[in-house]
């Protein structure tokens, strides 16, 4: 069942109505019926089993790691393997099947393809949909009560709501217990005005994102990766530059809906994104792009792997060799840690080497390179007298962002990362500049029109992008309507009349019922991390 | 004292209370009629765009929609099933010729399952005489899904109830039937095409009855398949559906015909309609084999034939002439010519008449047949744009003089660079300058006569209209140039088909 569909809207229009009508009480125990529901529609029985059978073991082994408990350590240390074996074996199968087989090949070892392609099969017919989501999720809270950080969870039921609450199994945003736990279960939630249109508003801009948007970019995008031989020179980066707005526009635009939703619940989830295109560095670019994995990963992997003895070790060694305070020259030990989070974050967008690469490792090496670079650059700054304090440089700054960001992230999109790497050799066979002025744009699988209306839909995004990005717009607290970054825009338009308030929503709604690529012909339920 | 202070503070306590309790009322009754309009708005927006993107389609959906424009109780003869109705049965003709008042309800290839539903629709307003259910399609092409073009135009003409929710479920594939349920899953990218036609509905009044004339000419031999007595088969739904809409019609007590429509029949496929007869012998339900009655028809599949599965306007009025006196003969239908009630017949009788008028002006003209196209021209709902070109000497065919003539044009006014516009024998303009503007106004439509001399260029007399001309044309803009070599052009206007006939120059 897709966010954007009929079947969604009456399912969310019965569950909210319920939950409405239900004292505060019960309105949690609604929402995780509603939540098995939802999950019961979008999986098989035995996925669903699957996944009971992993919320059930999790449950009791995280009764069994708290201070008191015989074996918490050991208990700990199963659990997490468990979970991140299930999601490496069943998301990954296909990826570690690959590597073995050509490992094999090394050894000139015979491969049993029919034995290979059984357990491909049994792995996608048992994986339970959007396992990337909730077993970060629940990682994230066995990790959270065995460090002591939140008190444990006791009732199974409400454990399993903040396992499953619906809008999340989606596409995340991946939250962690403290963020939501209390919203979904402490306090009755009562209908408000405010509150609904707010929602639905952020829901229709979502979809303006996704439909008017993203879909249009992606007819360009596939044209020019499927047929990359006919697009040499400028194309290339054209189309990964298009790519980056597509996913963008997509994973946002789905957040928008997924938080808006949840908005008109009286359940405000965290952001996943704050304006990326506004960073000035790559690393500050990861910070405000699909937040909640990097504060994930940030949380249990990276201090969790600078805490092992081994980089204790190691940190240790260092001091040694290279002298006291070597942090702030060569980190090696964070650099390291760095790279497995990096590798991790590409894996986690993939089983294949483009993801691995793309948006894992490369990220993980520019942002270390310029790290290491940080002297060189502020002695050029100064021997060439840079001022740093204007616009000109920060746009320098974004565009150079941007432009390190696409060339990884094209390679996300190519199917593997040998084609990512031919497409950047094809895009630098030709200079081309041409293609910009001749009309050729026209010709990339949408016409004259359509390229103008998703000009005239960007030209819209940038406007309120750039009022978002305005003062007090980055990380201000959210009202009692939720969604911090959002505020500036609906500070603006909610001290607007209501009659004015209601035209930018009705055109907004003409614009999306029009100029989306939904029905028939079109795919528009296939969100690009909805496979994660 | 002190007492007395306490109870002031109470009471401003009990005041304040109050005054907080009425004003959250007032913001929650403030909220819930914001909460009303954007619902009202939203609401308003889905019926408008609905209706604004639906596809305006003469293959089915214009058909519904204009039936539900008909006064109650006015239909009398209700004509069901594929194209074969709506471009055979000419309901223009049927009320010149017979008083019958007849709605051409039907679609383009139309199955049995979409033709129970419309019939549905079809009585909820209306008590015919007699429905006429045409049984060509399910017998040409017997099926049980059509594609989605066709569904699309079988069904999304009926208005949002449960019957269409019911068409859509039996037409659609399992999978599709949700998408297709929402109209704009189909038809929201039609913003790119919206024309004229999709915001000003020219057919709001209730003048068009269905009937969509095939303008072509193909020659085809006359099949003969009077020896055919085999049984064809059809599908089970087809069948199934063939069953309940006769027992639905004469569960109404309405009297039903089936019949299959004159066109280039094949042995296969007069062996199914067989089959449909059989089963219409089981009811005791009456037919007409139309393709056994060429002959009694005076059709002439030289000149009658449009394509091979219909008749063209020549066809299609023989036909009409045919049907219309065996139905005035079998059917208690009353003749309804000068009741008021009906005065949209009359409309849809003199629309036909000019359409045909118009198809004989436009073949006139490809034939070069100067005398037949002039005295075409003599029709009171045209306007005549004419030019005449320089150095122009006059007509050497006397007898042209006299058509121009009973068009109100005199001889001695065609010299060199006249310029005229003629309406009911009558000249309603006259310029014999070099340059001139002439505008005429009808309706929506504008009409401008222009000659513009450039310098040391040539002279270009042009008529330039504005906006969509005719029914299902999409042209924005339409120009005709008039050719001026020696010799007088015509262009010409139709007032009630709201549509140019086009140009002609005789030399």
């Amino acid at each position: 069942m897709s966010l954007i569909s009929l079947d969604f809207f009456i399912f969310f229009l019965i569950v909210m109505i319920v939950y409405y009508l239900l004292p505060g009480r019960f309105q949690w125990v609604w929402l995780l019926i509603a939540g098995g529901v939802f999950y019961y529609l979008n999986a098989t029985s035995l996925q669903t089993c699957v996944f009971l059978v992993f919320l059930t073991v999790n449950f009791i082994a995280s009764l069994n790691i708290t201070d008191g408990s015989k074996h918490p350590k050991a208990v700990f240390r199963t659990i997490i393997i468990f979970d991140a074996a299930m999601l490496m074996g069943l998301k990954y199968t296909g990826f570690f099947l690959d590597i073995f087989e050509w490992a094999a090949g090394l050894f000139n070892h015979e491969i049993n393809y029919d034995l290979v392609a059984r357990i491909m099969y049994i792995a996608e017919e048992i994986c339970p949909p959007r396992i990337s989501y909730f077993s970060l999720i629940v990682m994230g809270y066995i990790t959270d009560v065995y460090w002591g950080r939140i008190e444990l969870q006791r009732n199974a039921g409400k454990f399993a709501l903040f396992s499953s609450y619906f809008p999340l199994m989606t596409s995340g945003p991946i939250v962690q217990y403290e963020q939501i736990s209390s919203r979904l279960w402490d306090s009755k939630h009562d209908f408000s005005y405010d509150r609904f249109i707010g929602g639905l508003e952020r829901v229709l801009w979502g979809m303006f994102k996704k439909l008017v948007i993203s879909e249009r970019l992606a007819v360009i995008v596939n044209e020019i990766y499927e047929y990359y031989e006919l697009y040499p020179g400028f194309y290339i980066p054209f189309a990964a530059a298009c790519f980056a707005f597509q996913l963008y526009t997509d994973f946002s635009g789905l957040m928008d809906i997924v938080l808006g939703f949840s908005q008109i619940l009286g359940i405000n989830l965290p952001e996943n994104f704050n304006n990326p295109f506004y960073s000035v560095s790559l690393a500050e670019f990861w910070r405000r792009w699909h937040i909640t994995l990097g504060e994930w990963l940030r949380s249990y992997v990276f201090y969790a792997v600078m805490q092992t003895e081994a980089f204790r070790k190691l940190r240790k060694f260092c001091k040694k060799k290279l002298g006291k305070g070597y942090e702030k020259k060569y980190n090696i030990p964070q650099f390291l840690a760095l790279l497995i989070s990096w590798f991790l974050i590409g894996l986690w967008h993939g089983g294949g080497f483009n993801y691995i690469f793309g948006v894992g490792v490369y990220m993980g090496i520019v942002i270390i390179i310029s790290e290491l670079c940080q002297p060189f650059f502020k002695w050029l700054i100064k021997t060439l007298h840079i001022n740093t304090e204007t616009f000109s440089y920060t746009l320098f700054m974004r565009v150079r962002t941007f432009l390190l960001f696409i060339f990884g992230l094209s390679f996300f999109r190519a199917e593997t990362l040998r084609r990512g790497f031919t497409m950047w050799k094809t895009a630098l066979s030709l200079f081309n500049p041409w293609i910009f002025f001749d009309r050729s744009l026209y010709n990339l699988g949408i016409n004259e029109g359509e390229f103008h209306i998703l000009m005239f839909s960007m030209l819209i995004l940038l406007v309120v992008e750039i009022l978002q990005h305005g003062e007090g717009g980055v990380g201000t607290e959210g009202d009692e309507y939720g969604c911090p970054q959002m505020n500036v825009v609906r500070a603006i338009i909610t001290k607007q009349n209501f009659l004015f308030r209601l035209l930018l929503f009705a055109v907004l709604f003409v614009m999306v019922i029009c100029w989306g690529y939904y029905g028939s012909g079109f795919d528009a339920s296939d969100f690009i991390y909805g496979r994660f | 004292m002190k007492e007395n202070t306490d109870n002031t503070i109470t009471n401003n306590d009990g005041a304040n209370e109050a005054a907080l309790k009425s004003s959250a009322s007032s913001g929650h009754i403030k909220n819930i009629a914001r909460l009303l309009t954007v619902l009202i708005v939203f609401g308003v927006i889905l019926v408008f765009l609905d209706r604004i993107l639906l596809l305006k389609s003469k293959d089915g959906i214009e058909q519904m929609k204009a039936y539900y424009r008909q006064p109650e109780g006015t239909v009398d003869a209700l004509f069901v099933g594929s194209s074969h109705i709506f471009c055979h049965v000419n309901t223009g003709l049927l009320w010149d010729e017979y008083g019958i008042s007849g709605f051409d309800l039907a679609a383009a290839e139309q199955p049995f399952w979409n033709s129970y539903h419309y019939i549905v629709e079809g009585l909820k307003t209306q008590t015919p005489g007699v429905v006429v259910l045409d049984i060509t399609t399910p017998g040409v092409r017997p099926t049980d899904y059509q594609p989605e073009n066709w569904l699309i135009t079988n069904t999304y003409g009926i208005r949002h109830n449960k019957n269409r929710i019911d068409a859509i479920k039996i037409s659609a594939l399992k999978d599709s039937f949700k998408r297709l349920l929402v109209p704009f899953n189909s038809m929201h990218a039609r913003y790119a095409e919206l024309s004229e036609l999709d915001f000003a509905d020219y057919d709001d009044t209730a003048r068009f009855k269905g009937f969509d004339a095939r303008e072509t000419v193909v020659s085809f031999e006359m099949p003969d398949i009077s020896g055919v007595t085999e049984r064809g088969e059809l599908t089970e739904k087809e069948i199934t559906y063939l069953r309940k809409t006769i027992e639905y019609v004469q569960g109404k007590g309405i009297p039903l015909l089936l019949m299959s429509s004159p066109y280039v029949v094949t042995p296969e496929e007069q062996a199914k309609f067989n089959t449909i007869f059989d089963i219409a012998d089981e009811y005791g339900v009456p037919y007409i084999d139309f393709n056994l009655l060429y002959d009694e028809m005076g059709l002439d599949f030289e000149t009658d034939i449009a394509e091979i599965l219909h008749l063209n306007r020549a066809g299609n009025e023989k036909f009409t002439r045919y049907f219309g006196q065996y139905l005035k003969d079998n059917y208690n239908l009353s003749d309804h010519r000068g009741d008021p009630k009906y005065s949209s017949w009359d409309e849809e009788a003199l629309f036909q008449r000019q359409d045909t008028l118009s198809f004989n002006i436009r073949n006139a003209a490809l034939e070069g047949a100067n005398g037949k196209y002039l005295d075409l021209l003599n029709n009171s709902n045209l306007v005549i744009f004419c030019s005449v070109a320089p150095g122009f000497t006059g007509l050497s065919d006397p007898s042209l003089i006299q058509y121009l003539e009973s068009l109100g044009l005199k001889e001695d006014m065609i010299n060199d660079i006249g310029a005229f516009v003629l309406n009911s024998g009558k000249c309603i303009y006259e310029s014999h300058s070099y340059d001139f503007r002439i505008g005429f106004e009808d309706g929506n439509r504008r009409l401008l006569f222009v000659r513009n001399t450039e310098e040391d260029g040539p002279m270009h007399t042009m008529v330039r209209t504005n906006g969509s001309i005719g029914y299902q044309e999409i042209t924005d803009y339409e120009n005709h140039e008039m050719s001026w070599d020696n010799g007088i052009s015509f262009f010409v206007y139709d007032t009630v088909l709201d549509r140019t006939v086009g140009g002609y120059t005789i030399q």
